[in-house]
């Protein structure tokens, strides 16, 4: 996602009214399947996040060259322990995680991506914060009614 | 000296019936002696000197009073010792930014896992 992302983690994660899910969507190949990979690498080191976002920051680097050279190179960038990384990503540790993670978003008909679910609530394509403020606020009013 | 009074004294009463003899009946009352006393005058007794107090003489010794505090009174105040106010420890807010963990499906979650609002990001990092 990103975009619109530091603005949700600061008004909602950070004071614990929403929680952020991310689910992989495999669709461009071999590199998604890397690059999902190459997140959960990182969260062996309790990096999932940090990495995440770095990944989104060098979206335009993962479409060209050796991709699992540049994911290292990206993995070395964010101090994590290189050696354990590459082991992860050269065993594709986690290949049948990320392959029925997507599948299950599949089997529940979402489709393309960015796709976000606000509460069951569907939101195709890029949203701006104020469109996630605005559907964030509607759910707190309906939860704290309740 | 009081002896010489007392004598003076005792004569002039014994004496005067005869005047009165003497002169007739012209006194309308008889003389009447008074015996005066001379007794010691306080100063005297003050400037006694310290000899004169024998070592055997009781001595007053003064003895000292114990204020003991009565079982009836009140109890005393409790002492000024400020008993502190227990300090509110404030609870610290969950640092929701740093809270990872997976969901059912094995979905990396970040933030309030009972949070209101769940929202989930269906992306490829491309």
């Amino acid at each position: 996602m990103l975009g619109a992302e530091p603005l949700i983690r600061e008004h909602y994660i950070k004071t614990g009214l929403v929680k952020l899910v991310f689910n992989p969507v495999l669709s461009h190949g071999d590199r998604s399947y890397q690059s999902h990979q190459a997140a959960e690498c990182a969260g062996e080191q309790e990096r999932f996040w940090a990495f995440h976002d770095l990944l989104f920051e060098n979206q335009d680097s993962l479409f060209a060259g050796d991709i699992q050279a540049t994911l290292k190179q990206l993995a070395t960038e964010a101090s994590l322990d290189t050696a354990g990384f590459a082991a992860c990503l050269d065993e594709q540790r986690y290949l049948d995680l990320i392959v029925s993670q997507d599948e299950v978003r599949q089997q529940h008909g979402i489709r393309g991506q960015p796709v976000f679910d606000i509460n069951g609530e569907l939101f195709f394509g890029a949203q701006s914060f104020e469109v996630f403020q605005t559907v964030i606020e509607a759910q707190l009013g309906q939860t704290s009614g309740q | 000296m009081r002896r010489n009074l007392a004598f003076v004294l005792m004569l002039l009463t014994a004496l005067a019936p005869a005047c009165g003899g003497a002169a007739g009946s012209e006194l309308a009352e008889p003389v009447r002696a008074a015996i005066i006393f001379v007794t010691p005058s306080p100063t005297a007794q003050l400037t006694a000197t310290p000899e004169a107090t024998s070592t055997n003489a009781p001595v007053a010794t003064a003895t000292p009073v114990v204020l003991t505090e009565a079982t009836d009174l009140p109890a005393a105040p409790p002492p000024l010792t400020a008993t502190p106010e227990p300090t509110p420890t404030a609870t610290p807010e969950p640092d929701w930014l740093n809270t990872v963990g997976r969901t059912d499906d094995n979905l990396v979650y970040l933030g309030n896992p009972d949070a209101p609002v769940t929202l989930i990001d269906y992306s490829d990092f491309l």
